[in-house]
């Protein structure tokens, strides 16, 4: 799992018309081979590819809607339903969907079957804390969703899965924060925000499978959870500014391999550069700050460029 | 799906005896080279136009209070911002910098041209603010060179001139209609993606990605009227359901066209499962917009459209819990009865595909 990761090459080197139109206005090509090149770019996938996509496209779709179909069903009826008739469905839903994805385990159905078990294992202990109402915190109830599918989903090694699973840790984190200890919305992003950059920084360093789309969502994720902090806290505007640039070492170390990550933190750089001119000029000096703004997107776009040049070239 | 790698092309090309390798090393220097003056990946463009709108907003608004928005000094301000941004960045020479410096100019110009035309503002002269608005857009986006700005500008464009057509007819049916338009122009742009670039050159990536964003902002308007006006008597609710629901088709059908798949009866039972799916979801038309975008994203190998068409997709399903005018009932049959035909489709594609 600790194998060093192949770079990523941020061209991915894929082809583009416009690619051909210049190598066929260079005379590298004639007209009829840049026809047939255009054709093979723009060409549909191959029907296998197709079969596969279309098959993980309509499972996904359908068993999502008869999910949720069934919460709306329950939420449409739930007055009339005794105890019982509330529980003993979502259970045996559940128990359901885990021995499909024990029977299929490894295959798309099963991961998908388990997705729907986690959802279900959520669903039914909502339906089981409306019933028994112990005056609990509603964080607990994410607390322990969370807990109990953990195994799961670190044994389905399923990434949509391992995705759903970060969002209900958080939100059990924000309630936590919020209902325990009392704590600020942009203290407990600073929290979820660290922990997803943890996780980054773990999932890069320790295992090479992990796909560059969820590295990516994670990203966009922190990032979203850092804008509030950056805006409100001064000591997030501090841990920002260092993140950028361990963001930044980190890139020219190579130890981060997607150019993406930077340029996200570029993004956070340039609004932590904001706030502060807001707090030294104050809002009256739009222009200053409009101005300064374009210039630090310039400089920013400009670099990140030129770092992906170098790479391609690399 | 996979996009085609320049390896994959040019061995697929040497294949089929199109290319010698003796050909194969320049064309590969080429391709470095075009990747070091052209190349660009997607998120420094969102970057690009993000900062440089947020920025110009910014300065818009910075400009006319140091001009106490005095109208004739922003009309020669924002002239004046318009032909040097231009003119810095159509500059062949320009670096990424100038060229972001002169994007933010020209949308600053833009911005301060229209409100220098001092018009008052009522009904009768919105026409005129519109079509000027219309009219700098498309020159802009003929004249200039860069991706971003481009697209910024068709997307202005659009806006526009569909506002200007819906404040002359008075009508939100010519609304829908010219939405369900734009939706047909994305469309042909992905299908005949060859034929597009041939006609459009470096026009085409642009002009697609801003009729996929009026597309889909213009579903958003779509679905919040519905959620404003239940009875959808002040527009034409079920135009733009049924509109979707047939250009969908027209896209399934180019899609196993170019497949290749013959005109069966299994084809048929395709297009025929499809339309009821459409029909279950005809309240929801967003999801059905995002869901033709999906297709049309992976027949054309388009990973940013597919991103986006899947976030829209979660969008809508979240926003179709909020439709009070339906009971939780009939939404949860409708679901279930959609997420049935959607399930025996996956389970008919895995019997053809598993021997």
């Amino acid at each position: 799992m600790s194998e060093e990761r192949p770079p990523v090459n941020q061209a991915d080197r894929i082809v583009t018309l416009q690619e051909v139109d210049g190598l066929l206005a260079e005379g590298l090509l004639t007209p009829d081979v840049a026809e047939r090149a255009a054709e093979i770019i723009t060409g549909p996938a191959p029907l296998n590819h197709w079969l596969g996509y279309c098959r993980a496209a309509l499972f996904g779709l359908g068993a999502l809607q008869i999910l949720t179909s069934v919460i709306f069903f329950f939420a449409a009826n739930w007055s009339l339903l005794n105890k019982w008739e509330r529980m003993v469905p979502i259970a045996g839903l559940l128990i359901c969907c885990g021995l499909v994805s024990w029977l299929r385990h490894g295959t798309l159905i099963g991961r998908l079957f388990l997705t729907a078990a986690m959802v279900l294992v959520g669903v039914f202990m909502a339906v089981f804390g409306q019933i028994y109402q112990t005056g609990a915190d509603a964080w607990t109830l994410f607390a322990s969703w969370a807990a109990l599918t953990v195994l799961w989903v670190i044994i389905s090694q399923f990434w949509p899965l391992i995705l759903l699973w970060l969002a209900v840790f958080q939100v059990a984190v924000f309630l936590c924060m919020e209902q325990v200890i009392g704590a600020e919305p942009h203290d407990t992003a600073l929290v979820c925000a660290l922990f997803i950059i943890s996780a980054i920084g773990l999932l890069q360093w320790r295992i090479s499978s992990v796909p560059r789309w969820f590295l990516r969502v994670l990203t966009v994720n922190a990032a979203m959870m850092l804008t509030p902090v950056v805006i409100e806290s001064d000591i997030g505007l501090l841990l920002t500014t260092a993140l950028v640039l361990v963001v930044l070492v980190g890139w020219y170390r190579r130890a981060i391999t997607d150019l993406f990550i930077p340029a996200v933190s570029l993004g956070l750089g340039i609004l932590v550069l904001n706030r502060v001119l807001v707090s030294d000029f104050g809002i009256r000096d739009v222009f200053a700050i409009g101005l300064f703004g374009a210039i630090e997107v310039a400089l920013a776009a400009a670099w990140l460029r030129r770092q992906w040049v170098k790479r391609c070239a690399s | 799906m996979k996009r085609v790698t320049q390896s994959e092309l040019l061995d697929r090309l040497v294949a089929e005896g199109f290319l010698g390798l003796d050909q194969v090393t320049a064309i590969k220097t080429h391709f470095q080279s075009w990747v070091s003056r052209h190349g660009q990946p997607w998120f420094i463009k969102v970057l690009q136009g993000l900062g440089g709108w947020l920025s110009s907003i910014m300065l818009v608004l910075g400009t006319l209070l140091l001009t106490g928005g005095d109208e004739s000094g922003a009309l020669v301000m924002g002239i004046l911002m318009l032909l040097g941004g231009t003119v810095f960045e159509r500059s062949k020479e320009a670096s990424a910098f100038v060229s972001q410096i002169a994007l933010s100019a020209v949308l600053v110009g833009f911005g301060l041209t229209i409100y220098g035309l001092d018009i008052p503002s009522n009904a009768e002269n919105e026409t005129v603010y519109l079509m000027a608005s219309t009219t700098v857009s498309v020159v802009l986006c003929a004249t200039l060179r860069g991706w971003v700005i481009r697209a910024l500008m068709a997307f202005f464009a659009l806006i526009s001139g569909v506002f200007l057509l819906i404040q002359q007819t008075q009508s939100h049916l010519i609304g829908t209609l010219m939405l369900l338009m734009v939706f047909g122009l994305a469309m042909d742009m992905m299908l005949r993606e060859n034929a597009m670039h041939a006609r459009l050159k470096g026009y085409l990536g642009p002009l697609r990605a801003s009729f996929i964003a009026f597309a889909l902002a213009g579903t958003i308007v779509d679905t919040g009227m519905r959620t404003i006006d239940t009875s959808g008597a002040g527009y034409s609710a079920w135009v733009f359901p049924i509109g979707l629901t047939l250009l969908f088709q027209y896209v399934l059908h180019q899609v196993l066209s170019a497949l290749g798949l013959a005109l069966t009866r299994g084809r048929s039972l395709l297009h025929g499962f499809s339309m009821m799916v459409c029909a279950c979801l005809a309240i929801a038309p967003g999801i059905i917009a995002s869901v033709l975008f999906m297709l049309l994203a992976t027949r054309s190998r388009d990973r940013p459209t597919l991103g986006v068409s899947i976030i829209a997709l979660v969008g809508f399903g979240g926003q179709f819990y909020y439709q009070l005018d339906y009971t939780l009932l009939f939404k949860a049959l409708l679901l279930a009865l959609s997420g049935g035909l959607m399930l025996y489709g996956g389970y008919r594609i895995q019997r053809i595909s598993e021997p």
